[in-house]
């Protein structure tokens, strides 16, 4: 269900490092092939965003909700992403 | 001789009476009709004064509305103006046009103009940072994600 009625973020291929999305939700966001290298995304809402691709390098992504293991799983990690806690990245 | 004058003087007091009476009624009719007459007056009056109240009033809606249409197409103008901005190779010009574009964005009485705003900045970010390789975005692009991060944590708020 989109947040704002009608409107679905779309940021596919976009290359936005360090942008500060904390606390946003980002739910049914396409993220795919996004540069989130070093983006704050703590306490954002990935419930059905797209993050095939996406770039998480570096991100700081603790407290996010509704992150799954298949979303993290596309999406590109290194040992410097904030993981949510009990979420640990596919090795 | 003398009795013969005084009872025509009786009678001529008994038959003067009778005018008077008559003068009297004039009178009281008289009153009465300036009375109604000025009832009808004042009526008139409040019926004038009520139809000049309800000339001005349509005067004063119609005028209001002129002065919303006016604030609309001055919206729809700076909108239109903002989005050519936004191709401008001035960096400044391409600031002003985002904040232009935010500041309608959040005028409640423009609620309308929300949606294509929030799509054609994020096409922008889309499209202006494919081929960025610095290692933060430029101004224009971190201006609309922190507008775009505020307008989903207000939705989320909701």
């Amino acid at each position: 269900m989109p947040v704002i009625e009608g409107f679905v973020l779309d940021l596919s291929g976009a290359r936005i490092r360090r942008t500060d999305l904390s606390h946003a939700n980002l739910t049914g966001a396409n993220l795919s092939h996004a540069d989130l290298t070093g983006a704050n995304l703590q306490g954002a809402n990935l419930a059905d965003a797209i993050l095939t691709g996406t770039i998480l390098c570096g991100a700081d992504l603790s407290n996010v909700k509704n992150l799954t293991k298949e979303q993290l799983a596309d999406a590109l990690v290194d040992e410097t992403t904030i993981l949510p806690t009990g979420v640990r990245a596919a090795s | 001789m003398h009795m013969a004058a005084r009872s025509t003087s009786r009678g001529s007091v008994a038959t003067s009476s009778g005018p008077s009476d008559q003068i009297a009624y004039l009178i009281q009719v008289s009153e009465l009709v300036r009375n109604y007459g000025l009832v009808v007056a004042a009526a008139v009056g409040v019926l004038l004064a009520w139809w000049r109240s309800r000339a001005s009033n349509r005067q004063a809606i119609a005028a209001l509305q002129q002065a919303e249409v006016a604030q609309r197409n001055h919206v729809v103008e700076m909108f239109n103006r903002a989005i050519d901005q936004l191709g401008s190779e001035k960096l400044e010009v391409r600031l002003g046009a985002i904040y232009t574009l935010k500041r309608v964005s959040r005028d409640p009485h423009y609620a309308d103009y929300r949606l294509p705003i929030l799509e054609t900045l994020t096409a922008y970010v889309r499209e202006r940072s494919r081929d960025d390789t610095s290692a933060e975005p430029p101004v224009d692009i971190r201006e609309i994600m922190k507008f775009l991060s505020e307008a989903l944590s207000e939705a989320d708020r909701v």
